[in-house]
């Protein structure tokens, strides 16, 4: 078979599987078969399968994926995460501190968690119905809420840093690194966000809020935690004091001790937190087996290599190619969940990107950002549903998507900054080595 | 008939519970044997030879051993703009091909994983530093995958049995 015949193939049966209802994980699996079964016929093709499954999991940078998991999710069901936010709303008395607080909180929650959705959920769970009740417009308040759960992505330790990593070869460390100066411009233009915002729609933002002052001793066990937590995982990575998983690891025990001892984890609570890891891996488990079986093949007829070639041929500039590539992700981002597009996209995507003369480490932080972009983009975009699930009889649909809006533009602003100027990423990797 | 399958399934659900519980404790012991073995590398000087590879081979096991909960708390990512906008019976029809094809998928998997349970114990084939037989690894591995096409063909026929407006997927 034609490698373009093949291309087309896994991507059509692909979509039709996904357009279905199918599980993507399955729909990965379920599109590379008949054509894993088509090379190497049955017997053969669970030899392969076996080798692949041995060959991916057993791998000690991915024992960091359950590690970080767990730790944002102890983070989210202990009241570090809703503590951080009220912190930052009633330590910092100006107006519209509610907003910042919010973006605070999302970036701190950020430093110490890697998944968006989580970072949503809490930070919005609690900030979301305080700021209504303030009386905070809607689209403001749900958008900063939707748009601040995406800086878990950007800002380390971020997961879709972490995929990226193990499916283009890149060094986890440098990836985690290069998103922190792009991570801190992100959370000031956010800020920026919310000040033209109070200045453009001043009835959105209230110039007084009744919230009471905070404890100097629940500060103290509010952001503590969240430094400590933080300082652990950068400190240990970026010094080279250990590796991504040892961090994660030493990063997840004293989440565990601190989460216990002074942000009020309860057993159920702890419970809730290791299956609901579970529960992630589950699908991450088949979704990584399949991306394996669905990249052997796309391989074995040299779908991404011809693919980049075809692609070159066209004699498009690299600027062309990266905007084609970004417009592409863009879309794709409104049907598709980022994990999924991470693997089901990237083995094709990221040898045209090297080709194409972009470095991998400073494109990974484009790709993350993009990806941030899908979350918060319609019909599929996860925190939009997920912060309007938190106020749902207040805060509609519609509005959370106008509310994101703003901070879209800040973000493809920030992908235009990086473009300009890619030592935005690149400085930090480059001093640390 | 239908009693009797719905009381399987949820007897089948508790060991999915039980699985998952399973891949969490060892989730929490790679947490822990990992943070010991940065401990006693700075800590004692004495960096632990087997904590990278025995966490390593641990991974495995984890990686399946939540699939059949994640199906029982539907929690896979799925896109269902277009199955959304048909009548309840061809959602049912679409549910019982998904579900079909699930299980498809997890029988492939399935037999791929207890064939090489069985391969790597007919083999004695070992893990390369810790000389552990690999396939103490592969059988937990194998059995969450059989568990999880075991609950999906369950789930395929009570959905295939319940009425078109009841489906549950």
């Amino acid at each position: 078979m034609e490698w373009y015949t093949v291309g087309l193939g896994l991507l059509g049966l692909l979509m039709l599987f996904i357009v279905i209802g199918l599980p993507i994980p399955f729909a990965l699996a379920g599109a590379s078969l008949p054509f894993l079964w088509q090379i190497q016929g049955w017997n053969t093709s669970i030899v392969s399968a076996e080798l692949k499954l041995w060959g991916v999991w057993i791998d000690y940078i991915l024992l960091a994926v359950p590690l970080f998991v767990f730790l944002g999710e102890l983070i989210g069901k202990s009241s570090i995460g809703p503590n951080l936010y009220q912190f930052l709303h009633q330590g910092v008395r100006i107006k519209g501190s509610a907003a910042y607080g919010s973006i605070g909180a999302s970036a701190g929650f950020g430093a110490v968690c890697g998944s968006s959705m989580v970072g949503a959920l809490t930070i919005g769970g609690v900030a979301l119905p305080e700021m209504l009740r303030l009386g905070y417009g809607k689209r403001l308040s749900s958008g900063v809420l939707a748009a601040g759960g995406t800086l878990s992505v950007l800002i380390p330790p971020s997961l879709i840093l972490l995929f990226y990593g193990i499916v283009t070869d890149q060094s986890i460390g440098d990836l985690f690194i290069a998103g922190v100066v792009p991570g801190i411009i992100l959370v000031t233009s956010f800020v920026v966000v919310v000040l033209v915002w109070g200045i453009l729609k001043p009835e959105d933002i209230p110039s007084r809020e009744d919230a009471a002052k905070m404890p100097m001793m629940m500060i103290i066990n509010t952001v503590g935690p969240i430094l400590l937590i933080g300082l652990v995982i950068t400190v240990a990575i970026y010094a080279g004091i250990a590796t991504p998983t040892e961090a994660a690891a030493v990063a997840a025990l004293l989440t565990v001790i601190l989460a216990f001892g002074v942000g009020g984890l309860t057993w159920q609570g702890f419970k809730d937190a290791i299956f609901a890891t579970m529960r992630t891996m589950g699908y991450l488990g088949l979704l990584l087996s399949a991306g394996v079986l669905f990249g052997f093949v796309l391989t074995y007829y040299r779908v991404p290599q011809q693919f980049t070639e075809l692609f070159l041929s066209f004699d498009l500039s690299p600027t062309t190619v990266l905007m084609i590539v970004l417009v592409f992700y863009i879309i794709l981002g409104m049907f598709l969940e980022p994990v999924s597009m991470t693997f089901i996209t990237l083995p094709t995507i990221y040898p045209l990107m090297s080709a194409a003369g972009f470095d991998l480490i400073w494109f990974g932080v484009v790709y993350t950002i993009t990806m941030e972009i899908a979350v918060l983009t319609p019909p599929v975009g996860l925190n939009l549903y997920v912060i309007q699930a938190i106020s749902r009889d207040q805060v509609s649909i519609g509005d959370v998507i106008m509310g994101c809006l703003p901070f879209i533009g800040m973000m493809v602003l920030l992908i235009a900054l990086l473009i300009a100027a890619p030592d935005l990423a690149l400085w930090l990797p480059g001093q640390m080595q | 008939m239908d009693e009797g399958l719905n009381s399987l399934i949820r007897a089948v659900e508790r060991a999915v519970v039980w699985m998952a519980g399973a891949g969490a404790v060892v989730v929490l012991v790679q947490m822990v044997w990992i943070s010991y073995g940065v401990f006693v590398r700075y800590g004692l000087g004495k960096p632990d030879r087997m904590v990278t590879e025995a966490t390593a081979l641990l991974l495995f096991p984890v990686a399946f051993a939540g699939l059949a909960y994640a199906m029982r708390e539907d929690a896979y990512p799925k896109v269902t703009m277009a199955t959304d906008l048909l009548s309840p019976s061809m959602r049912k029809v679409f549910d019982v091909i998904n579900h079909s094809l699930m299980l498809g998928v997890g029988m492939f998997f399935s037999y791929a994983g207890v064939s090489a349970t069985i391969r790597a114990f007919n083999s004695g084939v070992a893990s390369e530093i810790l000389h552990w037989p690999r396939y103490l690894f592969w059988a937990p591995g194998a059995l969450a995958l059989v568990l999880f096409s075991f609950y999906a063909a369950l789930r395929l026929i009570r959905l295939i049995r319940t009425p078109a407006v009841q489906g549950d997927f």
